[in-house]
């Protein structure tokens, strides 16, 4: 089977395609949604990962394209995350030979400023929201974490790590902690600017 | 075998796109979970140096041509600092020493430095100060809850004195009330009209009429208020005495709204004569002296 994309055929993808697609992930409608959307986010990881400027544009791309391979022949794959792989790999290597905007010059390239913007109230109120939604283990140890700077964060980070059961495991914790905290205060936001 | 090193260096863009250490990555990115945690770890660690400023001057460039590009991750950068920003402005002056009495007195450490015991006996003594003030609040805590239930106890006593006041006050009312009318209104001029105070316990108002000259047989009482008569008596007495005759009525209470009142007398085939006097309704036996028991309201002559 080619996994090429092919950029000039124009798309087929129809609304059967997909619902064979779906049968494909699953015939349990519901389950099949569910890793639909799986597929969906970690495809977008991916290709925020590789420093792609449109993550998800490239992600529907190669869906659209999986749908499509699926729909041709459903017999031959059986697992999705490998067939989305491959298709994704060629798409981004399809997206690399795409014409980009020409860069900047070096001397017209902003250099590294810390912004000097504050954060709003509202920004502080969905943080401190937030905070309040996690359990108060993990806010305290949220706390400690990021607290120091230096010396001091290296020596907070050790004492954390010997509670939480080595450094790994505390960068893990934290880092989980850290996206929870994100993707609520995205929302939050979100929500007050539909207020 | 993939190291952290070897993970940063793709997420900056500084491996070869076509190598195989780049096609192992990326197909454990995708397939492997816990690989997949082992990135963002590092993704944020990277960012956690950007905001601190501690990358090298080549990271940081990698950092603003391949790492920020893609909108997600400017978006993840502006979250961690608004949450950097925030735990650093909440942090205390003093690092937070967790686990510091455990690690104190772990096996293999008999005894505790000098400096371990001070910190001891400082947070004993913090501990014992914090009680002594949470006693003492608690302590002026009962005493407030309790002069707040004897302020509540002594508004109800005081209320219901208050009650069995009126209502002896209310006994205590007659319930009549006189009115004295002698200079009839169109010889007033200027002259204030006699005011009439009307307690809640009067029933009547006995009016006495002071007529200078009279001709014997019976009377005609008209009494009106805004303009219309509200009350009237055929056939009223008089009687004589010297200088003149007494007339004598008496008006219901209940007839009586606060206002100006006329009362004309009219002898039978003779004018009118009429008599202007006010009425004041009280609320209450308390708005008015106790010892008034009679309300006179003479006109001056």
């Amino acid at each position: 089977m080619d996994l090429q994309p092919n950029p000039g055929k124009p798309r087929s993808l129809t609304q059967e395609g997909f619902a064979s697609f779906l049968l494909w992930l699953s015939p349990d409608p519901g389950q099949a949604a569910r890793e639909y959307l799986a597929l969906s986010e970690k495809l977008r990881k991916f290709f925020v990962r590789k420093g792609c400027l449109h993550a998800e544009e490239l992600t529907d791309r190669t869906l659209e394209q999986v749908v499509l391979i699926v729909q041709k022949e459903p017999k031959k794959y059986s697992n999705p995350i490998s067939l989305c792989y491959g298709v994704a790999r060629n798409i981004w290597f399809e997206s690399r030979r795409e014409p980009i905007p020409e860069a900047l010059e070096d001397d017209n390239i902003p250099e590294h400023a810390e912004p000097e913007d504050e954060f709003t109230e509202r920004e502080l109120q969905c943080l401190r929201h937030c905070l309040g939604q996690l359990p108060l283990r993990h806010r305290e140890l949220i706390t400690q974490y990021h607290q120091f700077q230096g010396r001091q964060k290296i020596e907070t980070r050790k004492q954390l790590a010997q509670i939480y059961g080595g450094l790994n495991k505390l960068r893990i914790t934290a880092c989980r902690i850290r996206a929870r905290l994100h993707d609520c205060i995205d929302n939050c936001m979100q929500r007050s600017a539909l207020d | 075998m993939i190291t952290d090193a070897n993970i940063r260096e793709y997420l900056l863009g500084r491996l070869d796109l076509d190598s195989e250490l780049v096609e192992s990555i990326d197909e454990q990115i995708l397939t492997d979970p816990k690989f997949s945690i082992s990135v963002d770890v590092i993704e944020d660690e990277i960012i956690e140096e950007y905001l601190e400023g501690s990358l090298s001057a080549e990271d940081m460039r990698a950092v603003e041509r391949h790492f920020l590009r893609p909108p997600e991750r400017q978006r993840k950068l502006k979250t961690a600092r608004l949450i950097s920003r925030y735990f650093k402005a909440e942090s205390p002056k003093q690092p937070a020493r967790p686990r510091s009495l455990f690690r104190a007195f772990r096996i293999g450490q008999v005894l505790p430095s000098f400096r371990t015991c001070v910190e001891i006996a400082a947070s004993v003594a913090f501990v014992i100060s914090t009680l002594v003030i949470w006693n003492q609040r608690r302590v002026l805590d009962i005493a407030i809850k309790q002069m707040n239930q004897q302020l509540v106890q002594e508004r109800e006593r005081s209320a219901a004195a208050n009650q069995q006041l009126q209502s002896a006050l209310h006994s205590l009312q007659p319930a009549i009330t006189m009115l004295n009318l002698i200079r009839p209104g169109r010889q007033r001029g200027e002259m204030e009209i006699p005011e009439v105070k009307m307690n809640p316990g009067i029933k009547t108002l006995h009016v006495e009429v002071a007529l200078s000259s009279w001709a014997p047989g019976k009377y005609r009482v008209e009494l009106r208020h805004a303009e219309r008569t509200v009350w009237s008596r055929d056939d009223v007495d008089v009687t004589g005495v010297s200088g003149g005759a007494v007339l004598r009525v008496d008006i219901p209470a209940e007839i009586l709204l606060q206002g100006k009142y006329e009362l004309s007398v009219i002898p039978s085939g003779g004018d009118p004569i009429s008599y202007l006097f006010s009425v004041l309704k009280l609320q209450s036996a308390l708005e008015s002296a106790p010892s008034r028991l009679f309300e006179w309201a003479f006109s001056p002559s």
